[in-house]
């Protein structure tokens, strides 16, 4: 018979440089990885695919790239650390060699988003696959029309990408709404937390906060920053990537705002370990997050089960 | 082809197929059998071959997946590693006494690790040029309900060559090119104890089958249950079903067709091994994600996707992905007994 390539073999690639995106319990960092053995294979992939990620002698992690094609033949992988894996690899330096195989998963169907607006909604690590998409657009920016940033976080400084959000608000034609999560307390959102330059969107009802022109920080959740905000439905794509929780409230939040269940998508998480349809961990039903996802509109998702679990 | 052997002469016809190829045979081991590699010059255990009776508690597919597999070695160096890749697997394997249920099983892995999205490379070596000879099942165990799921005690369906326990001899015959050329073989060899059919053994085959089909002690009627799990996904019925589940998982690692696995890295200084090995979705770590998330929280959660999997999702040519060994129900430790559990689904009606 003849040998078929084995799946499971990751390649070696250098960790070029490292880039702390926060700190805090669960710090963030970025590490640019390069292939390390010539001649290097085309890595092509979408925004929104993703890899399975070794280090070697300890596990492997299934993550969405963060970078895009489009970025050179450099990859971007943003990771928070939480386990084993993320925390081993949080321990490497540069110039240290890891292993990575992919890409795997959809991505984000873009080559029929031409034309469209985006609302892109992302808490935390969460917007790691949404970094793609918009290196992604911004790169083809003739091909898309109004793009509107929501990204939120704990606190400013456990704000991941916030350096150059600021940097694309301000040398693009990017719209960008930064927001950190309220205090609570036992009786809701602490007043007193409010940070100097990240005024409050109203608590009643975020939909009647007054946005001073060119504001873009707040305090609050992201599904009211959107609120207060109030995009347009109109021939947009509305991304959301995060904590369940926010993604759920985020999706209200749009359907409110007229957005279709076949105009929203979301990238999901689950626990993998194969990262091609084998290992059985990540199904939705009959189907598999590692292969037919991560991307799902939510028109999918509500024919699928324990998509909101 | 088909050939008939008397009883006393299968030891021959074993210690023939362990000279051509890698041969597997079912031993009750003491721990309710399971399958074993048996060499050319091994004596054949007297008793202990489970050719009829009850099929061996460990069903055969870690002969094909096995329970811990490499995937591939490596060495690690100061900051950096190299891999080896293993040889793939040479020998043709040859799994003599499967029983029907489980040669339908192996379509069901087939269609899970061979499948449209992947393909596992260990699996598929294995799998290649293997020949599984099936045996029907004169007395089925006492759990069985193949037929209630598509099969029969004698169904063919994944098999290469079928055997009939005749009593004092075995009927073969093959059903698959591949068993036509592992008969033929067997049969061309010097000392082959094979004789040729006639139509006398044809008829006492035809009246075992009959006779093996109606001793299939129990039965569940799935007909209404597709139309009950449209609906019964947020029932509450669930985490009842699963109250008395203590989530050990042994009905998933004695299923002919669950192949859930999980990947690690074993290492012992610096050469180490990245391995699959069974896992269980009954299993909370199963879907727990190092960030605090876990979609399946609650055993009847667990227990909701592997009904779903074996009786809705997974189903495959029409028929589920559960082949009614019974293998779970007489194993379970707490006396779950999932065609009760069918039962009590389909009565709920999906009620929610």
């Amino acid at each position: 018979m003849t040998r078929m390539a084995n799946p499971y073999v990751p390649r070696r690639a250098r960790i070029e440089s490292i880039r702390d995106e926060c700190g805090g319990p669960r710090p963030v960092r970025t590490f640019r990885l390069a292939w390390a053995d010539e001649p290097t294979a085309p890595f092509d992939f979408l925004p929104g695919q993703c890899v399975e990620l070794s280090v070697i002698g300890v596990g492997e992690i299934f993550l969405s790239i963060a970078s895009a094609a489009e970025d050179g033949d450099r990859l971007e992988l943003s990771v928070m650390r939480v386990g084993r894996v993320t925390s081993a690899l949080h321990a490497l330096e540069e110039g240290e060699i890891v292993g990575l195989r992919g890409p795997y998963g959809n991505g984000f169907p873009v080559a029929g988003w031409h034309g469209s607006n985006f609302v892109l909604i992302g808490g935390g690590i969460g917007q790691a696959p949404l970094r793609s998409l918009l290196h992604h657009v911004l790169a083809h920016r003739d091909d898309y029309g109004r793009i509107q940033v929501f990204h939120g976080a704990r606190s400013p400084e456990a704000m991941i990408y916030r350096d150059e959000l600021e940097a694309q608000a301000a040398s693009t034609d990017l719209d960008v709404y930064l927001t950190i999560d309220w205090k609570m307390g036992d009786d809701g959102p602490l007043d007193e937390d409010a940070r100097e330059g990240w005024p409050r969107v109203a608590l009643d009802d975020p939909v009647t906060t007054e946005v001073a022109p060119g504001q873009f920080r707040f305090t609050g959740f992201v599904p009211q920053v959107v609120d207060a905000v109030s995009p347009s439905c109109g021939d947009t794509i509305a991304v959301t990537c995060g904590p369940p929780v926010m993604i759920g409230l985020a999706v209200q939040s749009l359907e409110r705002l007229g957005f279709r269940p076949e105009q929203i998508y979301t990238t999901l998480e689950r626990r993998m370990k194969c990262g091609i349809g084998l290992c059985g961990r990540c199904n939705l039903g009959p189907q598999f997050v590692c292969t037919d996802g991560p991307v799902f509109s939510q028109q999918q998702l509500l024919a699928l089960p324990e998509a909101f679990a | 082809m088909k050939a008939v052997i008397a009883r006393e002469d299968v030891g021959r016809l074993l210690a023939i197929a362990a000279r051509r190829d890698e041969l597997h045979v079912p031993v009750l081991d003491g721990g309710g059998g399971r399958f074993v590699p048996l060499n050319a010059e091994d004596p054949v255990p007297r008793d202990g071959l489970m050719l009829n009776g009850s099929s061996a508690r460990r069903p055969p597919k870690e002969v094909l997946f096995a329970q811990t597999a490499p995937l591939f070695a490596f060495e690690l160096r100061r900051g950096d590693f190299s891999i080896d890749e293993l040889p793939p697997e040479a020998a043709t394997k040859v799994l003599f006494g499967v029983r029907p249920c489980d040669g339908r099983g192996f379509r069901v892995l087939d269609s899970l690790l061979l499948g449209k999205c992947g393909t596992d490379p260990a699996y598929a070596s294995a799998r290649q040029g293997s020949v599984l000879v099936g045996i029907g099942c004169g007395r089925p165990g006492s759990d069985c309900f193949c037929t209630s799921v598509g099969g029969d005690p004698h169904g063919t369906d994944g098999l290469d060559v079928l055997a009939t326990d005749l009593g004092d001899a075995l009927h073969l015959e093959s059903l698959t090119d591949g068993g036509e050329g592992w008969l033929r073989a067997i049969a061309a060899a010097v000392d082959s104890p094979l004789t040729p059919a006639n139509p006398e053994t044809d008829q006492r085959c035809r009246e075992a089958h009959e006779e093996a089909r109606g001793r299939v002690p129990r039965h569940v009627d799935l007909e209404p249950l597709d139309a009950v799990l449209e609906r019964a996904f947020d029932d509450e019925l669930w985490d009842d079903l699963a109250a008395a589940c203590i989530g050990c998982g042994a009905c998933t690692f004695l299923c002919p067709t669950c192949r859930c696995f999980d990947v690690q890295d074993e290492v012992r200084g610096d050469r180490g091994l990245r391995v699959r090995v069974w896992d269980s979705c009954m299993f909370r770590e199963y879907t727990q994600e190092a960030g605090g998330h876990n979609p399946r929280p609650r055993r009847g959660m667990r227990w909701r996707n592997r009904f779903y999997d074996k009786f809705r999702w997974g189903a495959h040519d029409g028929q589920p992905a559960c082949v009614g060994c019974g293998r779970c129900i007489t194993h379970c430790p707490s006396g779950v007994d999932l065609i009760d559990l069918v039962e009590r689904v389909v009565e709920s009606g999906g009620a929610a």
